[in-house]
C-alpha cells in the first residue's frame, strides 16, 4: 500500500511552531490599511453633516457639544466601510487601527 | 415499496446555514428531493432599492459575506452601465485582482468544508491554514479581512504600493507550493477517492438542461466561465483558462476548484505585472442622468452571478433591484445529483456545489388560504 502523500506534512507538522498565536497574550496586529476605530478631528470639522447622510448603516447622527455640531459615531451600528470618510470635505474622519471594541455598555461604543 | 420521508434540516449539523430538504428514501437510496428555500429570506432587493446608490453596495455586499467581492462588482458595474461611467484601466486591474483573491479563500473554505464533511480533519485545518495566507492579503490590500468594502463606484478605493505588490507575490508563491500538495492529496488520497469519485453524478447533458454554473458545471465538462465568455474588469487583457472536469462526480467538482486556485493565482501574478499607473478612481454623479435598465454578470466563485438593475433619472436610488445568484441556478442541478445515492453521501454531494444559502433565498408569494405559490415577474413588480 502507498502511504497517503500527506504523511510527510503531518509528521513535519509535529516539530513545527503552532500556526495559531495565543490571542489575549499574543497579538498578530494588523496591517497600515486596516479600517478601525475612527478617529475625529474636530478641529477640522464644519459640521457640514455629510458624513451622516452618506452613511450606509444609519450609524452617524449629527449633536451639539460645547459650541458646535459634530458626528457621533455609534459603534454598535458602524460597518466600518469608512464611507463617511470619503464623503468628508475636510477630512475630519480619519481611519483609525483600534479593533479590540468589546464592551459592557453601549454607551462607551458611542464615539463623540 | 413506498418510500419513506426523511426531513434534514432546516437546522442540521451537516448544513451550514438554515436550509431544509425532504428526502424520500427507498432504503439507503434516494429516490426524490424536495428543498425548502427561504429561511433566510432578508429582503435585500427591496432593501437596496430604498438606499442610495452609494449604500446600496454597501448592502449588496452583505447578501454573501464569502463572495463579497463578486457581489460588489457586479453592483458597481451594473451602476456604471447605466450611468455610462468609465472606468480608470488601473482600477480594473485592481479590481481583478481582488476579485481572484476573494475566489481563491472561497475555494479553499470550501475544500477545507468538504474535507470536514468526509472526515479528513488533517486536510481541512491544513487548508484553513493556508486559507489565513489570502485573507491576511485581503486585509493588507483592502482594509479588512473579510467585507472588503473596496469597490466603489467610478473605481476602487484603495491603491496597492509597490511594497504591498511584493508581499502579495511572495505570499502567493508559497501558497502555491501548498496547494500543489493538496492537489496530490485531493487526486490521489484513497480515503478522498472513496468519498467522491463516481458520488452525485451530474451528466453534461442534464447540467445544461438543468441550467448548472460555475464549478457544478465546469465539473461535469460544460465549459462555461463568465470570464472568458463575457470578459469584465481587466479580464479582456489577461488570459483566462477555463477548467473543465469531465467526470461530473463530486471528485471533479473539487478538482475543478483546486485547479482554478492555481489558475487564480496565475491571474493576479499576470494582472499584478499588467497592470497600468494611473489614477483608480472617477467622480460619479449621485443621482442618474437617464432612465436606464442594466445588468452585469460577473463569475462569483459559485459560479455566474447577476446584477441587475432599473434607474430613473434624476433619482438617486435605485428603481429595482434584482440579484441572481448561483446557489439559486445550481439548485435543479443538486437535486438531480442527490437522486439515486446514498443516505451517507448527502453531505459530500452538497458541499459539492458549495452552497450558499443565505444568497438563495428569493421571493416567492405563498396564497395562505390555497397554498398556491406565484413567483413575481421583475417587470410586474416596478
Amino acid at each position: 500500500m502507498r502511504l497517503p502523500s500527506l504523511l510527510k506534512e503531518v509528521w513535519k507538522n509535529l516539530f513545527e511552531k503552532p500556526a495559531t498565536v495565543k490571542y489575549p497574550h499574543e497579538k498578530l496586529g494588523v496591517p497600515e490599511s486596516y479600517r478601525g476605530k475612527h478617529l475625529l478631528a474636530r478641529s477640522r470639522c464644519t459640521g457640514c453633516g455629510l458624513c451622516g447622510e452618506v452613511c450606509p448603516a444609519s450609524a452617524i447622527t449629527m449633536e451639539q457639544l460645547g459650541n458646535g455640531i459634530f458626528p457621533v459615531i455609534d459603534l454598535s451600528k458602524c460597518i466600518f466601510c469608512y464611507q463617511c470618510g470619503d464623503a468628508c470635505p475636510r477630512g475630519a474622519i480619519i481611519r483609525g487601527r483600534e479593533v479590540e471594541l468589546a464592551s459592557w455598555s453601549k454607551e462607551d461604543l458611542i464615539l463623540k | 415499496m413506498p418510500s419513506v420521508d426523511i426531513n434534514i434540516g432546516p437546522v442540521h449539523p451537516a448544513l451550514h446555514e438554515p436550509e431544509k430538504f425532504v428526502f424520500k428514501v427507498d432504503g439507503e437510496v434516494v429516490v426524490d428531493v424536495e428543498p425548502r428555500l427561504g429561511y433566510v429570506h432578508r429582503g435585500i432587493e427591496k432593501a437596496a432599492g430604498e438606499k442610495t446608490f452609494t449604500q446600496a453596495v454597501y448592502l449588496v455586499e452583505r447578501v454573501c459575506g464569502i463572495c463579497n467581492v463578486a457581489h460588489t462588482l457586479a453592483s458597481v458595474q451594473a451602476i456604471e452601465r447605466a450611468f455610462e461611467v468609465d472606468v480608470p484601466a488601473r482600477a480594473k486591474y485592481l479590481r481583478t485582482i481582488i476579485h481572484e483573491l476573494n475566489r481563491l479563500h472561497s475555494h479553499l473554505l470550501l475544500l477545507g468544508v468538504a474535507c470536514e464533511l468526509m472526515g479528513f480533519d488533517t486536510l481541512f485545518m491544513m487548508l484553513w491554514r493556508d486559507r489565513e495566507v489570502v485573507m491576511d492579503l485581503m486585509e493588507l490590500a483592502t482594509g479588512n479581512r473579510v467585507m472588503s468594502a473596496y469597490n466603489v463606484i467610478g473605481g476602487v478605493r484603495r491603491n496597492i504600493s509597490d511594497h504591498e505588490v511584493s508581499t502579495i507575490r511572495k505570499a502567493l508563491t508559497s501558497l502555491s507550493e501548498g496547494v500543489k500538495r493538496y492537489r496530490k492529496a485531493f487526486a490521489e488520497d484513497p480515503t478522498i477517492r472513496a468519498r467522491c469519485v463516481n458520488v452525485g453524478r451530474l451528466s453534461p447533458f442534464k447540467g445544461i438542461s438543468l441550467g448548472a454554473v460555475g464549478p457544478t458545471a465546469r465539473g461535469s465538462g460544460i465549459n462555461v466561465d463568465v470570464r472568458v465568455k463575457e470578459p469584465y474588469a481587466a479580464f479582456d487583457e489577461i488570459q483566462c483558462t477555463p477548467i473543465t472536469y469531465n467526470e461530473g462526480d463530486s471528485w471533479a467538482r473539487f478538482m475543478v476548484r483546486i485547479d482554478e486556485l492555481h489558475e487564480s493565482i496565475r491571474i493576479i501574478d499576470e494582472a499584478l505585472n499588467k497592470m497600468p499607473r494611473g489614477p483608480i478612481r472617477v467622480p460619479v454623479a449621485e443621482v442618474a442622468p437617464q432612465t436606464a435598465e442594466s445588468f452585469s454578470i460577473v463569475e462569483a466563485p459559485r459560479g455566474e452571478l447577476l446584477h441587475h438593475i432599473y434607474v430613473k433619472k434624476g433619482e438617486d436610488r435605485p428603481l429595482r433591484y434584482r440579484i441572481r445568484t448561483p446557489t439559486y441556478a445550481n439548485m435543479p442541478a443538486l437535486c438531480e445529483m442527490l437522486k439515486g445515492g446514498y443516505i451517507a453521501d448527502i453531505p459530500v454531494t452538497l458541499v459539492s456545489i458549495d452552497p450558499c444559502f443565505s444568497c438563495t433565498d428569493r421571493l416567492t408569494l405563498i396564497d395562505i388560504r390555497s397554498h398556491k405559490r406565484k413567483v413575481v415577474r421583475l417587470k410586474s413588480s416596478i
